[in-house]
């Protein structure tokens, strides 16, 4: 039927912006100036004389930097349906292990920071696009929250709650001395850690989330179909109801790209709280020219955008009844 | 429908946390009897051959034959008892007796041999020359060479291959072993002779290395202080600092403003015990484009040699000490007594700072100011020389502006580029596109030859010394060098030295500028016997790779404070803050419970709101 079409039509899409997507970033890295293996040993101090060409060698050949353009592009596909994503040169380690390893700390601070300050600045907002006073009231603190950066709260934060005060760590995702295991102990050192991270980042998202959901609820008040309720002696609840359904559409576009770029960490917050993340290796790959590294964190980055795209266009063919029309018509 | 999601996205959020933690082992370790040290990566590899990221896989799990102690240019026999030239082209090493495997098993020469060729077997060395290893007996290999090799290189070799287990690696596929992390699974390989074993390695965050009481060393060394020694991943200086300050840490390698930490926390010590504290080690050297005239004239290049001055640069710039005009590093103390430095500056050499000789040279080469504007000129042209340095190296930038100002003073302009490190600085000096540039690459080496060799090595652009950027080119130092590398005999190598010494002070291929420091800095509060100045049993090098250059050494050598101090520090703010000398894990009983309750509270906010509607 019309949404078997519709899916299939959205899937052939996705499936050839996925080989771009992939192919550029398998190229972008190497068109950059430089070669990885050289800028890892010149900056060696440690090395015996004739040694750095041996090593140069070693190298290259372990990477299969050694081979022409369009084999390393042939061995990077055929590794990747393998489902490995090569060997990182700076990390030393198998890609695939490094993100493992890093994401999980990415998605508890993220996930609930992203979700939370969308339910929380969708809410503010539409009271604000509601009620003028409110609105007067609130706006410039959004205003100064949307455009606060993330690393400059987050020092405030280290600096007064963590430092000044003394209240809460700010350094590391738990205690030093401890190793990660299903403990009490590490659990509540663990959650500790996790509230300034976290609301460094709630409270700036908050800002962003409620002036967006403000502009479009006084738009949605100001449209036709509402005042023809309103004339039609509707309820302020049910005008409220309609305008909220329909402005909270784009929001939810937004929260899908959020939710979909969270693989690719918070930089900024993982540097001033020293927070384990993937942020940081994507940082530090780009800056040392990790080819595969990077390959595999954009991969990842590619692979969630488009399926947080895939999500919100399959949840607007439910909640958005003119998408599902104009499928199943079309 | 909304509460549905919300409760989902807080039932999701509290399974992945759980989650996070499943399948790992309890435990917290005593902080008195632990060594925390950190590193500006994060642990990823724990690989003895091709550069793990761990420190101490090299020296304290895995041994090699002889350890470097760095800071004094010597070799310190480890599990061999001795080595030694028995002709000029057979190098014999005998092992020390007890010598054995953290599995019970003994340690023989068959192993040494498996371990050089595996190194071989694998492409990451090459030893030049090598034509055979023999095992003579149980304890006894010989090194055969065709012909006289590279000394200093196979010095070199001694203290960077690692000695690994037969029994185990024969097991492996030599070209499996290159892309092995030696984690998880992996981690049962990892039976080396040493001091410690790998315990654990929570990958991207910490290492953790555990005393192996059995150890063959304990009869021959003192027993290691530290049950375990943890390596945190702390990317920042100002991380670092706030750690040591607070008594998180023990020792690192980290740039930090020693004067004001040690104000803030007196139990941090570090190599000297009076200004500049870190240890001056090699100097900086400021090098020459020595193809570009007028830099292509030795004459001018000393004039330029004069008209600097080291004692403002480490007033003004940097923290650092002053340079000899040679490149030996004070590292390499014996070595330049025996050489006679101090003799051969006095001879040869010139006066820092002696700008008046400096523009008497420049006087006489022809390069005078004719227009007036202040700047001398080469063939009718001012002499702009073009000093490129990368943008991060703050200490390179400082003593780079005080080095123009400087020259200013003789009549040579110099402007400064900045740029990134490795497609910029690197490459500029890498392609010899520069004029003046900084840089200590030539200088941080383990022995003079390779110091020299460095600097002044030039037989063609595909083979010449690593760190001569400036390519400077003299057949009389290649011949020297070449002489140098392969005798054994020490006199002969004072006497190549010498020379060698002499060419560098009269051609100047590049001036010391000032003592490049290491950012060494260690806490008293649970260990002592750190290694510095007076007892430079050790080196302060806390970063993976230079386990047996001597770090492990240093792990090795420090000592427990018997009872831990009780420390009250002031930080910046004014608050006073309390360091526990038991546990660290003391602070605010109460915030295990708030940790919680916050997240209820914040999943509530949205549930409850929804409500009042």
């Amino acid at each position: 039927m019309g949404f078997k079409k519709y899916l299939a039509r959205k899937t052939g899409v996705y499936l050839i912006t996925f080989l771009f997507a992939v192919t550029l970033n398998w190229l972008r890295p190497r068109l950059m100036p430089g070669n990885p293996i050289e800028a890892m040993l010149s900056s060696n101090l440690g090395l015996a004389p004739g040694e750095k060409e041996v090593l140069m060698k070693y190298y290259s050949q372990l990477y299969g930097l050694d081979k022409p353009l369009w084999e390393q592009f042939v061995n990077f596909w055929v590794s990747l349906f393998h489902g490995n994503l090569g060997y990182s040169i700076l990390y030393k380690a198998p890609v695939t292990d490094l993100i493992k390893h890093a994401l999980p700390y990415d998605v508890v601070i993220l996930l609930p920071a992203i979700a939370l300050s969308w339910l929380v600045g969708n809410w503010l907002g539409a009271i604000a696009g509601k009620n003028k006073r409110y609105d007067r009231y609130t706006m410039p603190l959004f205003y100064f929250l949307a455009s606060m950066p993330y690393f400059w709260f987050a020092m405030l934060l280290v600096y007064f709650v963590g430092v000044r005060a003394g209240w809460l760590p700010y350094q590391g995702a738990y205690a030093p001395d401890l190793i990660p295991s299903f403990s009490g102990d590490f659990i509540a050192s663990f959650l500790k850690h996790w509230i300034l991270p976290f609301l460094s980042l709630f409270i700036v998202m908050i800002g962003s989330w409620a002036i967006g959901m403000r502009n479009m609820i006084i738009y949605e008040l100001e449209a036709d179909y509402v005042r023809y309720l309103e004339a039609l002696g509707g309820s302020e609840k049910l005008l409220t109801k309609h305008a909220y359904r329909n402005a909270i559409l784009p929001q939810v576009t937004g929260l899908a790209l959020q939710l979909g770029l969270m693989v690719a960490g918070a930089i900024a917050t993982e540097i001033v709280f020293n927070y384990p993340g993937i942020g940081i290796l994507i940082m530090n790959a780009a800056l040392s020219q990790d080819y595969f590294l990077l390959q595999g964190a954009f991969l990842m980055v590619v692979i969630s955008v488009l399926a947080a795209n895939f999500i919100i266009d399959l949840i607007y063919a439910f909640i958005d009844p003119r998408v599902r029309t104009s499928y199943t018509e079309g | 429908m909304r509460k549905v999601l919300a409760f989902g996205i807080v039932a999701l959020f509290l399974a992945s946390l759980f989650g996070a933690g499943l399948g790992m082992a309890a435990e917290t370790l005593p902080r008195n009897e632990t060594i925390y040290t950190a590193n500006s990566a994060p642990p990823t590899n724990a690989n003895p051959f091709s550069g793990g990221n761990i420190i101490g896989i090299d020296g304290l799990v895995f041994e090699p034959l002889f350890m470097l102690n760095f800071m004094q240019s010597k070799l310190v026999p480890w599990l061999a008892a001795e080595g030694k030239w028995i002709d000029s082209t057979t190098y014999q090493v005998k092992l020390r007796d007890g010598v054995k495997w953290q599995d019970g098993k003994p340690l023989t020469a068959e192993d040494v041999k498996f371990s050089f060729e595996l190194y071989q077997k694998m492409g990451l060395k090459k030893y030049e020359g090598l034509r055979e290893i023999k095992v003579v007996d149980d304890k006894t290999v010989q090194f055969l060479f065709s012909g006289a090799p590279n000394v200093w290189v196979w010095n070199q070799n001694l203290f960077t291959t690692l000695i690994v287990p037969k029994h185990i690696f024969e097991n492996l596929d030599p070209n499996k072993i290159k892309t092995m992390t030696f984690l998880g699974d992996e981690k049962k390989y990892l039976v080396g002779s040493g001091a410690y074993k790998l315990k654990e390695v929570v990958q991207q965050q910490k290492s953790i290395l555990e005393r192996n009481d059995d150890w063959w060393g304990n009869k021959y060394f003192k027993k290691p202080a530290a049950k375990y020694i943890v390596q945190l991943y702390v990317s920042s200086n100002d991380q670092a600092v706030n750690m040591f300050i607070k008594g998180d840490l023990d020792v690192g390698t980290y740039y930090m403003d020693i004067v004001s930490a040690k104000q803030k926390n007196p139990n941090i010590v570090s190599w000297l015990d009076k200004y500049p504290y870190f240890p001056p080690v090699v100097p900086v050297v400021l090098y020459f484009n020595t193809e570009r005239p007028p830099m292509n004239q030795p004459a001018f290049r000393r004039a330029i040699a004069m008209a600097i001055n080291p004692y403002q640069i480490v007033n003004q710039g940097p923290i650092s000490d002053v340079p000899d005009q040679t490149p030996l590093g004070a590292i390499m103390g014996p070595w330049k007594d025996k050489i006679g430095v101090k003799k051969l500056i006095d001879q040869y050499g010139w006066k820092y700072g002696d700008v008046a000789k400096a523009n008497q040279i420049l006087d006489q080469l022809g390069l005078k100011d004719t227009n007036g504007d202040g700047i001398r000129e080469y063939n009718g042209k001012d002499i702009v020389l073009k000093f490129y340095t990368c943008a991060g190296c703050s200490d390179w930038i400082q003593a780079g502006e005080i080095i123009a100002n400087q020259l200013k003073a003789v009549g040579i302009k110099v402007e400064i580029e900045k740029g990134d490190w490795t497609n910029f600085f690197m490459a500029h000096l890498n392609s010899g596109d520069f004029d003046l540039a900084l840089h200590w690459a030539g200088t941080f080496k383990p022995d003079p030859y390779s110091v020299y060799y460095a600097l002044m090595y030039y037989k063609s652009k595909d083979d010449k010394g690593a760190a001569n950027f400036g390519n400077y080119h003299n057949d009389k130092a290649n011949e020297l060098l070449d002489k140098l590398a392969h005798t054994p005999v020490e006199s002969e190598q004072i006497n190549y030295l010498k020379e060698l010494t002499k060419i560098w002070l009269e051609d100047v291929p590049a001036v010391p500028v000032y003592m490049g420091t290491l950012f060494y800095e260690a806490n008293q509060a649970y260990w002592k016997n750190w290694p510095n100045e007076k007892n430079p049993y050790g080196v302060p090098i806390f970063w993976p790779g230079f386990g047996t250059w001597g770090t492990a050494l240093a792990l090795l050598g420090v000592e427990s404070t018997a009872t831990p101090t009780q420390t009250t520090t002031t930080t910046s703010g004014g608050e006073t803050t309390t360091t526990s000398g038991s546990s660290t894990t003391t602070s605010g009983g109460g915030g295990g419970i708030c940790g919680p309750a916050l997240i209820v509270a914040l999943a509530a906010i949205p549930l409850l709101m929804r409500k009042r509607r």
